[in-house]
């Protein structure tokens, strides 16, 4: 446990950025020196090193539980990688996403791997922030499952079992040119696309707060009209859409997306042209799940109070496993300002993530 | 005399006289000029472009002509065989022909044939810039104390009587909100969404007509923000209007700006005025009588949607209208003019003309 601390520190102090392809190879052989007595399977796509550590010999077919982490981190200044205390806390670019809890996952992998029946795995990525497609999306189309994944992604200790997926698209919609003076003679493309914005605002209002409900962003909208006295014949509407998972209606993701892209479609009105930039999964695991029941009981055991379940508005490379039909959650330990300035973990609240995960790995069996 | 007008017409179409073709415009201005050597001419210009005035005699102690019939020899640009006219039937085909070497050459004629026999002092007004806007023609020549009791463009109206005009004004307007990461818009304020509310109480005030009818129409030209990104609440965005305002609804501007929070927010690039003739000018009445006479049916009083240099006197108040020829396909590969319409023209000009003698 004594160990948390210094592993942090030195995986922090490496300025993982993802355009710093020699630190993302460079922090992942750091934190692979600590698990060599494993086996140890590379993975690499895009020039974006990820790992695989188990203690069999080759592969199992399935894991029980992957411990999943991500060493890369968003850009910060220069002396955000020099990680320092303070007040019990420990300040650094990535010390709550996640650093911190990268070693925690590590530490207890390599204290558990060899004493557990199951088959377990840690799975260390380095691409998460930029969408996880060449790491735990690689990995997985190379074949790797589990039956419950854990990221430990920042939740204050909470439970998040359940995330938006989002899609990116276009809506051109199509007119007629006329003079400006004569508008009659003309249909604007530009007052097509403003009624579509009034049927979104109507059937998707936005939330005043935060809120469990799919949202639309109104990115932009434009037109290549540059003149003022012509009618505009064409226009384009970006969207950014968070939709929660519960659009799906319990389907799989590729019925669910058949689903989600004919309602988009009725809600824009059939006559526009809807193009798909991005259609990217929710997450979503039932919070009635074995694992997740179990976690929770472990979670309790050690914090002495009851642990919620949760729900993110941004992603995590938990919804990679989803779309494969293996369930998990995103679970760690406590900290804030993460992606701005002085980010920080609490350093107790390591060596309770700690407790709880060794004690889940280990009760799984008994 | 009809002729006269058509031979002149079709010298006139073979000019390419587009407003950024300074050179060939020079060469129609000189060609116009030497056919009316006979008269007094000033030539004006500003910013290059050129414009004349010719008149019978001054008006005496500074005083204003009784009429200025006013026409452009520029043109709004098209495929180079336009250039080269042709007749068919009743109809002369180019580019240009309706819009206004026909309507131009008539009022020429007319002018070299009365002029010298009328008493009172009449201009004929000719410029090169009516398609872009007028400034440096028609507009510089009020400026400079050019004035009349009443002016005749001879733009092409079916023989309408053209009284009074839209106006125009042309508006960007920013609207500002607060950036943020998409998957929290309860943190940001989205300018987009700023601008459709704004819009929609622009509808209230402004209500596109469906077809041709006398009110204030605007065309949303451009929307469009600085951001790029899907994944970000855009803090700003711009709104194009190209707003047309009768005269009776001159106070739109005003109206458009108590919608906004922020007077700073809008920009006014172009403010044209409407222009309105009261019906009953004598002017008008006077030309009413004599084309129903030649036409044997009252002619149309009526507004125009698109603007002139008739405008540009309204800023003086002296009564200006549109009154020209019938033709059509402006703006397509196939404009041309009536030339009994032509005839019609010169008919009721000249009748108006040596009636104002009396």
């Amino acid at each position: 446990m004594d160990k948390i601390l210094p592993l942090t520190v030195s995986l922090i102090s490496i300025p993982s950025t993802r355009d710093n392809k020699k630190a993302l190879n460079d922090v992942l052989d750091l934190a692979l020196g600590e698990v060599k007595e494993f086996t140890i399977e590379r993975f690499e796509k895009d020039g974006y090193p990820s790992a695989l550590v188990y203690s069999q010999k080759t592969r199992p077919k399935n894991f029980k539980v992957i411990l999943n982490a991500h060493l890369d981190v968003v850009s910060g200044r220069e002396e955000q990688f020099k990680p320092y205390e303070k007040d019990g806390k420990l300040f650094g670019r990535g010390a709550i996403d996640m650093k911190a809890a990268a070693a925690v996952e590590i530490l207890v992998f390599k204290e558990v791997a060899k004493k557990v029946s199951y088959p377990l795995a840690l799975q260390l990525v380095t691409d998460e922030e930029i969408g996880g497609f060449s790491g735990t999306k690689h990995q997985i189309e190379k074949g790797v499952r589990a039956d419950f994944v854990i990221a430990g992604e920042p939740t204050d200790f909470g439970i998040n079992n359940k995330a938006k997926g989002i899609i990116w698209a276009k809506i051109k919609t199509e007119g007629k040119s006329a003079h400006g003076a004569y508008p009659w003679l003309g249909n604007n493309a530009l007052w097509r696309a403003k009624k579509i914005l009034d049927k979104i605002e109507k059937e998707y209002p936005l939330p005043k707060k935060e809120a469990w409900q799919t949202t639309f962003n109104l990115a932009k909208i434009e037109t290549g009209n540059q003149t003022f006295n012509k009618v505009p014949d064409e226009a384009t509407i970006f969207f950014d859409i968070r939709y929660i998972p519960e659009e799906f209606s319990g389907k799989n993701f590729e019925k669910g997306k058949e689903l989600l892209t004919k309602k988009l479609k009725k809600l824009v009105g059939n006559l526009e042209e809807i193009e798909i930039i991005l259609f990217e999964p929710p997450q979503f695991t039932d919070e009635k799940n074995f694992y997740v029941l179990k976690l929770k009981e472990e979670a309790k055991k050690v914090l002495k109070k009851n642990i919620k379940t949760i729900v993110k508005h941004g992603g995590s490379d938990i919804r990679h496993f989803n779309q494969v039909g293996c369930q998990g959650v995103t679970f760690g330990p406590i900290g804030g300002n993460l992606h701005g300035d002085n980010e920080w973990v609490d350093i107790k609240s390591l060596e309770k993530y700690f407790e709880i995960l060794l004690g889940f790995l280990r009760n799984l069996v008994s | 005399m009809i002729k006269k007008i058509v031979d002149l017409t079709q010298k006139l179409v073979c000019y390419k006289t587009t407003s950024d073709n300074y050179e060939e415009l020079n060469r129609a201005i000189n060609f116009i000029k030497k056919e009316l050597d006979d008269f007094l001419i000033e030539e004006y210009e500003k910013n290059k472009i050129k414009s004349l005035l010719i008149y019978n005699h001054k008006p005496k102690n500074n005083k204003k002509f009784r009429i200025i019939l006013n026409g452009h020899l520029d043109v709004i640009p098209g495929k180079s065989s336009q250039y080269i006219s042709k007749i068919v039937g009743d109809r002369l085909y180019g580019l240009g022909s309706l819009d206004m070497k026909g309507g131009l050459s008539v009022i020429v004629c007319v002018f070299k044939e009365l002029a010298k026999n009328l008493s009172y002092p009449l201009a004929l007004q000719i410029t090169t810039d009516e398609e872009t806007g007028g400034f440096f023609g028609t507009k510089y020549q009020i400026e400079k104390g050019v004035i009349a009791d009443f002016v005749i463009t001879a733009e092409p109206t079916h023989l309408d009587i053209v009284y009074k005009a839209k106006g125009i004004i042309w508006l960007k307007l920013n609207f500002n909100g607060k950036s943020f990461h998409s998957a929290y818009p309860w943190n940001g304020k989205n300018a987009i969404e700023k601008a459709n509310n704004f819009i929609n109480k622009l509808l209230k005030i402004i209500k596109n007509p469906k077809k041709n009818q006398w009110k204030t129409t605007v065309n949303l030209a451009n929307i469009n923000s600085n951001n790029k990104a899907f994944n970000k609440i855009p803090d700003n965005c711009e709104l194009w209007l190209d707003v047309r305002f009768t005269p009776e609804d001159k106070k739109i501007l005003n109206k458009i700006e108590n919608l906004l929070s922020n007077k700073n927010d809008l920009k006014i690039l172009v403010n044209e005025p409407s222009f309105l003739v009261k019906k009953n000018n004598k002017n008008i009445l006077k030309l009413k009588k004599i084309t129903k006479d030649i036409l044997g049916k009252n002619p149309v009083l009526r507004g125009a949607n698109g603007s002139s240099d008739a405008r540009h006197y309204s800023y003086i108040n002296v009564p200006a209208i549109e009154f020209g020829p019938k033709g059509g396909g402006i703006g397509s590969d196939n404009e041309y003019v009536e030339i009994s319409s032509l005839s019609n023209f010169y008919l009721i000009m000249k009748k108006f003309l040596l009636e104002l003698n009396d």
